[in-house]
């Protein structure tokens, strides 16, 4: 869902940048950088995975295909907060290094994946999150990535309506229609992700408020 | 290190590595929209070019140009991280 540079109007790509700027720098205030230095080595694996993810596109119905976004993975294993900086660095790379998404569109791609998608998904994803039943708890996540991916699609269809590049019924209708199907994708990989990463006892990760996690040297 | 970290981190190698030249070529989401709804003449050509969709000019052969691609990506992210868990430490003793 990267937008490339020429799809947005100089309004909602210079606004949509602003927006993202004032995310990112409250989320480094609000991620407390150098208080985590024993999660960065897992945060930046984490991240690598998340940008290796967003190569493999997989076919979906013949027509289109679709990738992890991963924000939502990233917000339930390391907070929202964090969540945003990763994507951050994701989104960048692609876009600086690898064309991949436009440099004007950066603030648009970061607002719609890796601010709304994370902190939407993150919310639904505490409604369960002490869920006794891992099915119930599996398919909450599910839903939190599948959900978020929708929201995105929303996001960028706004985005193109306000940039007049089309109407918004129109944009609606075929953005959803597509990653509705496309986010059963970011909801498997993300359940399989999270359940491989978190429920085990020799988990690596020690989420917020969770005792005893971390970590066999 | 942690053995489940271990084979994470050996399946992110192998995704950008191996399995990403196998990556489905149809357009994503937004350019299937863009398009269905003809709107896609509005993207404009990138301002400049590193590494153009995942490849390396330099490298004929497709298979290794988008591997190696995937592989620059991972070895930029592991230098981002490595800068910043040096800049914690010193924060941290200073």
């Amino acid at each position: 869902m990267h937008i490339p540079d020429g799809f947005l109007s100089l309004a909602v790509w210079s606004g949509t940048g602003a927006v993202s700027i004032a995310a990112v720098a409250l989320s480094v205030k609000k991620a407390k950088l150098q208080e985590n230095s024993s999660q960065i080595p897992l945060i930046g694996i984490v991240t690598a995975f998340i940008f290796a993810a967003q190569m493999i596109n997989f076919p979906v119905a013949g027509a289109t295909s679709g990738h992890l976004a991963g924000g939502v993975l990233a917000a339930i294993l390391f907070g929202p907060w964090l969540a945003t900086l990763i994507m951050a660095a994701v989104i960048m790379i692609q876009s600086l290094f690898f064309q991949d998404g436009g440099i004007t569109a950066i603030g648009a791609n970061l607002l719609n994946v890796g601010v709304i998608a994370p902190w939407l998904g993150y919310i639904i994803y505490k409604l369960v999150e002490n869920s006794k039943s891992r099915i119930l708890k599996s398919a909450g996540i599910f839903f939190a990535a599948w959900i978020s991916l929708l929201a995105a699609a929303v996001a960028v269809s706004v985005e193109l309506y306000f940039s007049g590049i089309i109407g918004l019924g129109a944009a609606l209708k075929a953005m959803v229609t597509w990653h509705s199907i496309i986010g059963i994708g970011e909801g498997i990989i993300t359940v399989v992700v999270v359940n491989y990463l978190l429920t085990r006892e020799d988990q690596p990760f020690l989420l917020p408020g969770q005792k005893g996690g971390l970590n066999h040297e | 290190m942690n053995k489940r970290l271990f084979y994470f981190t050996l399946l992110t190698i192998i995704l950008a590595f191996v399995i990403s030249p196998f990556a489905s070529s149809f357009p994503d989401g937004l350019e299937r929209v863009a398009h269905d709804l003809s709107f896609i003449e509005h993207e404009n050509e990138p301002m400049y070019s590193i590494f153009p969709d995942y490849s390396i000019p330099m490298i004929s052969i497709e298979f290794f140009s988008t591997a190696i691609s995937g592989l620059i990506g991972i070895a930029i992210i592991g230098l981002l991280t490595y800068l910043w868990l040096h800049w914690a430490k010193r924060k941290q003793y200073s």
